[in-house]
């Protein structure tokens, strides 16, 4: 083993996203040297740059009477009572002071006469508080790398996919990178690490996420030792573009277009069916679901997002989707397609994960010097997230945990890293590059995943699918794995990057089957056709995963039920 | 859009879109060299969804930036098309379109349309 590079840093973020990014901010403020390592080069990279303008914080400006507390229920309740209350909790009340943190950055937020914050209301949320971002989530990266430019003791390594996370006694010492511009690993020498690779929605076939959210730091926190949560649940996004083909795959948010511009959800027959109030997200899926099983769907298979059928002037109906859409209404009307003259196409995609690495209030995980961050992390949201609060989590937990990191590095000395494993892991990435006998492309592998996943695993599950599921993905550990073969090319090859996520993504898709088979329940996104009810009784409980002696074991775990939130709205 | 493609030079209508991208790898001996590849049109298809079919279908060794933001906004996609500066998400493609696919001038290349930011 010869030829690589040694870095070495007080705190290491993975992930380049708004939550990693600011995890670095904290702990370079915090005097400690930081070295951030993106998969992709940062701002083009992860899910906080698609990221829609809908960032909630109870500020109470157009609701005076709104508070962290009634945020907080709004969680519980709209997680259908599976999340973790203390973050939930911490989620609600830092969630204002990081938006004072975006705006000292640069980011701004619509405002205003009055020169406060503009609110507008969301679905599952009990008073106004949704602020509008200038520029969606790619307004907050830009604020958030302007920040980290004034640390010159951050340093920024991009086109670097973390394949490893180094450990000795249960303690962090660092891990290992692959560089994809030269095809050659990196070692990071590190006393605490923050991963927040964001979350594993590529996993399914239809998604509306960027191809770089495989949840490699998932996968490699559970190799790690860390304990995993409720990896089953994965928000289904009710509202993405299915027809026509130039905006397949793109999301239109539905909250905002029924609740602010006046749009309608309908099925093929161009009828009604979301109630008045229109519902949390998992709900909506569930009602699509119904009217598509009932042969009630659009030609595509989906229903109509439609807002060409408003009673508005059309004039009226552009100033608004210019109000509060601007970028994807443009964005479209670029690809040709026009909400206000024909209706959309749409059916529900993955779009948000969950599940992810176990937390506990300060982003702590069982291994020491291990945090965890944003979509990454698990059972902040419980079985259902509400719209607008994927950013502040980036933000509020990406803090904490930057906090946290460097509190643990000023206070602790290097822990060594075992050379043998650093050997394997460059053995194994070498391997990939050697000839076999009937070879398997990783892209074709990739696919022929996600396709399995959509069709057994995906918003509709039932014991029998979830068995044959497991079967197949077992079939590819064995079989398919082996046989992965690539072009001989160091530099900047796709392919071998592709073959060094497909084990995460195997590992974790066989998480989610086993979760998804464990709990006989319907609860938020998590749809058992074989058990279409809620049961209180005895699954208000985590699923908890850990590797033990090599082996995947599963457990559960009850909510821990620490407030008085008003639980009247738990019998259905 | 769904009607026959442009006419070739011999009449005859033509529904295939040529790409020709311009390999290098400056970290090699090889001379950068071009290589064409014929697509099917469909219905939508831009230079992006164009590189994930060549890539995924005809030929995985090329280098190109996969990430896709949906928005139009990212510019990680950012590339020379027909010595223009585009966007592969927001570039259409129709029937018998003929396109030169470079890396953006003035960056350093990585490989083939990959540059560095």
């Amino acid at each position: 083993m010869s030829g690589f590079d040694i870095i070495k840093s007080d705190v290491l973020v993975i992930g380049g996203g708004g939550a990693g990014c600011r995890a670095a901010i904290e702990s370079a403020s915090r005097k400690c040297r930081v070295v951030l390592v993106s998969k992709f080069p940062v701002g083009k990279a992860g899910a906080t740059v698609v990221a829609e303008n809908f960032y909630v914080a109870p500020f109470g400006i157009t609701d005076p009477d709104d508070s962290p507390e009634h945020y907080f229920q709004d969680m519980v309740r709209g997680g259908s009572f599976l999340c973790e209350q203390t973050l939930a909790r911490r989620l609600a009340t830092e969630g204002c002071d990081r938006v004072m943190d975006l705006e000292r950055y640069g980011v701004r937020f619509k405002k205003g006469e009055d020169g406060k914050f503009f609110q507008m209301k969301a679905p599952g949320h009990s008073r106004t508080r949704g602020l509008s971002l200038v520029g969606g989530g790619l307004g907050i990266m830009r604020g958030l790398q302007r920040e980290l430019r004034k640390y010159s003791h951050v340093q920024l390594l991009e086109d670097v996919m973390i394949i490893r996370i180094l450990t000795d006694s249960n303690t962090i010492a660092g891990a290992i990178g692959f560089d994809i511009r030269r095809g050659r690993l990196i070692l990071i020498e590190s006393k605490a690490i923050v991963i927040a690779t964001g979350g594993y929605s590529t996993l399914w076939l239809h998604n509306d996420v960027p191809c770089d959210c495989t949840g490699d730091g998932i996968a490699m926190a559970y190799h790690a030792g860390v304990d995993l949560v409720d990896m089953e649940l994965v928000l289904f996004y009710p509202t993405v573009i299915i027809h026509p083909p130039s905006g397949r795959g793109v999301l239109v948010p539905s909250g905002i277009l029924l609740e602010q511009v006046d749009a309608n959800l309908l099925n093929g027959r161009f009828e009604k069916f979301l109630p008045e109030n229109i519902p949390t997200r998992d709900v909506m899926n569930s009602l699509i679901y119904r009217e598509i099983a009932n042969g009630n769907g659009t030609p595509h298979g989906g229903v109509f997002l439609d807002v060409s059928r408003s009673l508005l002037p059309k004039k009226e109906l552009k100033n608004r989707l210019m109000y509060y859409l601007p970028e994807k209404y443009k964005y479209l009307l670029k690809y040709g397609i026009d909400m206000i003259r024909e209706p959309l196409e749409v059916a529900p995609m993955a779009h948000y994960t969950l599940g992810g690495i176990m937390i506990d209030s300060e982003c702590k995980t069982r291994v020491f010097g291990l945090y965890g961050a944003g979509e990454a992390e698990g059972n902040v949201h419980g079985a259902n997230r509400l719209g607008g609060n994927a950013l502040p989590e980036t933000q509020v937990f990406g803090t904490k945990a930057g906090e946290l990191a460097a509190q643990w590095a000023r206070g602790h000395d290097y822990v060594d890293w075992n050379p043998q494993e650093v050997d394997d892991e460059a053995k194994r990435m070498e391997s990939l590059l050697e000839l076999k006998i009937n070879p398997i492309n990783p892209t074709v592998l990739k696919r022929n995943l996600q396709s399995i996943m959509w069709s057994h695993v995906g918003p509709e599950r039932e014991e029998r699918s979830l068995k044959e599921a497991i079967e197949v993905i077992s079939r590819m550990k064995e079989q398919d794995l082996p046989r992965l073969a690539i072009p001989r090319i160091r530099e900047f090859n796709l392919q071998w990057l592709e073959a060094l996520e497909i084990p995460k993504m195997l590992d974790l898709s066989e998480m989610v089957v086993k979760a998804a088979l464990l709990r006989e329940e319907t609860r938020g996104h998590h749809f058992r056709s074989d058990f279409p009810e809620r049961n209180d009784e005895t699954w208000l409980k985590h699923i908890i995963i850990r590797k033990e002696r090599g082996e995947m074991k599963l457990w559960t775990k009850p909510v821990d039920k620490i407030s008085t939130v008003n639980f009247k709205g738990m019998s259905k | 859009m769904d009607q026959a493609g442009r006419q070739d030079k011999h009449g005859e209508f033509q529904r295939d879109v040529e790409i020709i991208i311009r390999r290098s790898n400056p970290h090699s001996q090889e001379i950068p060299k071009d290589a064409v590849y014929t697509l099917n049109y469909k219905e939508g298809m831009t230079l992006h969804s164009a590189l994930d079919y060549i890539y995924e279908l005809l030929d995985p060794t090329i280098a190109f930036r996969p990430y896709k933001c949906n928005k139009g906004i990212c510019m990680s996609c950012l590339i020379t098309v027909n010595g223009k500066k585009r966007q592969a998400c927001s570039t259409f493609l129709n029937p018998g379109d003929h396109l030169l696919i470079e890396p953006i001038h003035g960056r350093p290349v990585l490989r083939d349309l990959v540059t560095s930011f």
